[in-house]
């Protein structure tokens, strides 16, 4: 099948280097060794599904026990797909480019909602039937993970498990459970008896073990175990210590230029800001970090093993890391002969964090983005941001003296409570940034032309925040929002991006899905459906149609506002935090109420650190750091 | 400082390799390898490393070379022993030698290049039918293909740059063909050219798509005489 796929389709795919898989460090195993097999399935482009560390640890985890093999697979590109239909070729893996049907395991990441479709595209172009039922022993086991996984109740028909939660540790008690579930000559996994088992360790989610009934007004009644010897609640898996969890210092490095393409390093998980719209931040809790030591020793192996120009110091909140300063001097240092470059993927709105964006900027000059997410501080102060004016001015102020006339401001319109003011705010505060900007170039005589780019999204409520009581803004009234900000920025310097309102409605519609959107997913995939998140393939009114035939009412989901009282289709699904601390925060929201960072104040009492038998890692040597 | 011309081969999965990433996947095998490389100043430091030659995408090689600074003096074997073992699979490295500081840039030397071709051929030919197109296309006054420019389709004379063309064999329905064509900053002939004049005006019929062209040596001019870079 390789010849076939190199002589012949190849040539004719654009980047055929998206399917060769003989980068640096991919690991080819001897197949007949392997005792359990898996693909992990990224379902978006390579470009993009290789920028992802989750896939970079498990690859590493996975393949460095000698009886276990993982390969990769990802979305084919549209021509790659057309090629492989017209001659009837399954899809396959790159290491060993076997069809992923002889895989023991398909694991796909979950990272957003709107690739969903492509994970039924590839369970088709595999030749695999896109219903768990419909799947008998001869084919693999299908399981997903990542933050979707939170809520995968749209997925539930479609697959056999999923993990909730780090997967560090549980994905390696997956596949010696399924080493012990082979048998027969075929050497496939009983999965009956697999799942009946698995659905006991903590993390795992086996849905078809869950019943979902509805009330008559469409929401659900209840969701109950099918017997008794599974958890009435599946409580989500935690790494306690990061220092002593699995790291890969030999990632893959691909020939090709993808999103991220650079050594990352994950230097702490988790956060406590508690910015009341993110997910991730309620999902990872609690905050774990990893030791300077550690990350020195890391950065020097990863340095040397991929040869990356540039490392990533990436987390939620990275100039939240205590011991940040040191680090990034302590690394500068150690590769200043190299020319490698630090980089901080998310800069917190303050003027701390420029001064680390000072320090790094030595090497590479890259870009410079804030997030103060709503454009005034009332707003900011609903959803918890944690920043002034003041904060961001200072910051901007300080970018500017140092250098920066590039500046991206990056913006949420449909936040809960929002008015017209608060959208015009938006624009006040771009204008005040290209003023800041204009004083200090002319202080310093420059001649340099300033740009301010004003990147503005559409609020998505999601699962497990406290936002997941609010009802999202209906499309057309977004659209207004996008057009009016519009008018306001009509600034040569500034630039305004902003996004599709139809496709963060559906966003919001599976984000807060329940098992009834599976039909949904199936029929938009069969109209074609596809790189939803690519705008060149987004059908919107494909989409609409799906919903049509099947009888569901997609602003049931995004625009309706439940009750506390009300039973979400992932009110079996535990991340430790409280529903009754969500709630609180979501009341507080409204009253415009700030909760502090527990790590600098007191506990709020979201539960993740009693439920889950946890506590928050820091390393408090550090000077000079956030805290 | 050392500087040092480098022959290295981009074979097998490298081949879909862009320019690009060919230069990044250098620079990451080099490090890697601990070479102390030398860098450019200014805002984003790139290593001090020249290539003779743009490979096209799909396009394997045999010989492609590039210059190299080092902040240190090493011995060219050790640069050699080094980039051997990080080199990912596709690249290889055939030989290193010091050059002095005054040479030329490689892309400013670079004359001529050779490419084996093979074709798919669509009708049943011999090897006789394939010399005699080829024939008859050499002995055009002119040879113009159509190729995309930056503005638009642009018109290109091939004829003065196509220094050979040959037929080698033809097995089990594929042509070999070899071909010398000129190379570098000077003018540059590209082998799909020529194989798009082979099929539109000497009506070769193959697929074009299953082309497989292997580049097997590069250039340079010495007193008139055709040379590798190495010597």
């Amino acid at each position: 099948m390789r010849q076939l796929i190199e002589q012949q389709i190849l040539p004719r795919v654009t980047k055929p280097i998206r399917y060769q898989g003989n980068e640096f460090n991919s690991v080819h195993k001897d197949w007949g060794k392997a005792q359990v097999r898996m693909a992990f399935a990224f379902p978006d482009l390579y470009e993009v599904g290789m920028s992802h560390l989750g896939l970079q640890i498990l690859y590493g985890l996975v393949n460095d026990r000698e009886d276990l093999l993982l390969e990769r697979v990802f979305a084919p590109w549209t021509d790659m797909e057309d090629l492989l239909r017209r001659h009837n070729l399954p899809l396959f893996s790159l290491e060993s480019y076997r069809p992923l049907r002889d895989f023991d395991i398909l694991g796909f990441t979950l990272q957003y909602e709107m690739s969903f479709t492509n994970i039924l595209n590839m369970l088709d172009l595999a030749g695999i039937p896109l219903r768990a039922a419909e799947r008998s022993d001869s084919f693999p086991l299908v399981v997903g993970g990542g933050p979707c996984a939170y809520n995968p109740e749209p997925l539930a028909d479609f697959f056999d498990f999923f993990v909730i939660g780090d997967a560090e540790e549980v994905l390696l008690e997956i596949m010696d459970t399924a080493k012990a579930f082979k048998q027969g000559p075929s050497g496939r996994i009983a999965k009956g008896d697999f799942l009946a088992e698995i659905s006991r360790v903590r993390g795992i989610y086996v849905p078809k073990f869950y019943e979902v009934s509805y009330n008559a007004s469409g929401g659900i009644e209840k969701i109950e175990p099918v017997n008794p010897r599974v958890p009435a609640k599946v409580v989500k898996r935690v790494v306690k210590d990061l220092n002593t969890a699995y790291f890969p210092t030999k990632p893959i490095v691909p020939f090709a230029d993808t999103v991220h393409d650079r050594v990352m390093l994950e230097v702490l998980r988790g956060c406590t800001r508690t910015c009341r719209f993110c997910q991730a931040g309620m999902i990872y809790r609690p905050v774990r970090e990893r030791d300077q030591e550690t990350l020195l020793k890391q950065a020097k192996e990863l340095v040397r093993n991929t040869g990356h120009e540039e490392i990533s110091l990436t987390s939620l909140s990275t100039a939240d890391y205590s011991c940040v300063q040191p680090l990034i001097t302590s690394l500068m240092e150690e590769f200043k002969n190299e020319m490698v470059g630090i980089s901080l993927p998310s800069l917190r709105v303050d003027a701390f964090s420029v001064d680390l964006a000072k320090e790094i900027q030595k090497v590479r000059k890259t870009g410079l983005t804030f997030a103060p997410e709503a454009g005034t501080q009332r707003l900011r102060d609903v959803i918890n941001k944690g920043v002034t004016e003041e904060n961001l001015m200072e910051a901007v102020a300080g970018a500017f003296a140092a250098g920066w006339t590039t500046i991206k401001l990056y913006f949420m319109i449909g936040l809960p409570t929002e008015t017209k003011e608060d959208v015009a705010g938006i624009a006040e505060l771009a204008y005040k940034v290209l003023k800041k900007g204009k004083e200090i170039l002319k202080e310093q005589k420059s001649k340099k032309s300033l740009k301010v780019t004003v990147s503005v999204s559409s609020f998505v409520p999601k699962s497990h925040t406290p936002f997941q009581w609010v009802a999202q803004d209906p499309v057309v009234m977004l659209q207004e929002k996008q057009q009016y900000l519009k008018s306001l920025l009509k600034d040569r310097h500034i630039t305004y991006n902003y996004h599709d309102a139809r496709l963060s409605f559906l966003e919001a519609v599976f984000a807060k899905g329940d098992r009834k959107l599976g039909q949904v997913l199936e029929t938009a995939w069969a109209k074609g459906c596809k790189f939803d998140s690519w705008s060149e393939y987004f059908k919107y009114e494909t989409w609409l149609e799906a919903f049509r035939e099947c009888g569901i009412d997609p602003e049931f989901y995004a625009y309706r506002r439940p009750g506390f009282e009300e039973t979400f289709p992932w009110e079996h699904l535990h991340t430790g935090v409280s529903k009754k601390y969500l709630f609180e925060e979501y009341q507080k929201a409204l009253q415009a109420e700030l909760t502090k960072d527990c790590r600098l104040d007191r506990c709020p009492g979201c539960g993740v650190c009693g439920d889950l038998n946890v506590k928050l890692l820091l390393q408090r040597r550090g000077k000079g750091g956030a805290l | 400082m050392g500087r040092y011309r480098i022959e290295f081969g981009k074979e097998s999965g490298a081949r879909f390799l862009s320019h690009l990433e060919l230069m990044k996947a250098f620079e990451r095998a080099l490090r890697r390898a601990g070479l102390p490389m030398a860098f450019s100043e200014g805002f984003n430091p790139r290593p001090k490393m020249s290539f003779a030659s743009a490979v096209a995408v799909g396009v394997t090689s045999a010989r492609e070379y590039l210059d190299l600074e080092l902040r240190e003096e090493l011995e060219a074997d050790q640069v050699l022993e080094k980039l051997r073992n990080t080199l990912p699979p596709g690249l290889s490295v055939v030989s290193c030698r010091k050059i002095p500081p005054k040479v030329p840039a490689l892309m400013a030397e670079i004359e001529a290049a050779e490419y084996e071709a093979r074709l798919k051929l669509t009708d049943k030919l011999t090897k006789a039918e394939i010399d005699d197109a080829i024939a008859k296309l050499l002995e055009r006054d002119s040879i113009v293909v159509v190729k995309e420019g930056k503005k638009g389709p642009e018109n290109k004379e091939l004829k003065e740059g196509i220094y050979e063309l040959r037929c080698t064999a033809v097995e089990e329905g594929w042509a070999h063909l070899l071909m010398r064509v000129k190379s570098g900053s000077r003018g540059n002939i590209r082998p799909e050219e020529v194989l798009k004049a082979l099929q539109e005006l000497a009506l070769l019929s193959f697929e074009p798509e299953l082309a497989v062209i292997h580049r097997t040596g590069l250039f340079v001019n010495r007193k008139g005489q055709l040379v590798s870079p190495m010597q």
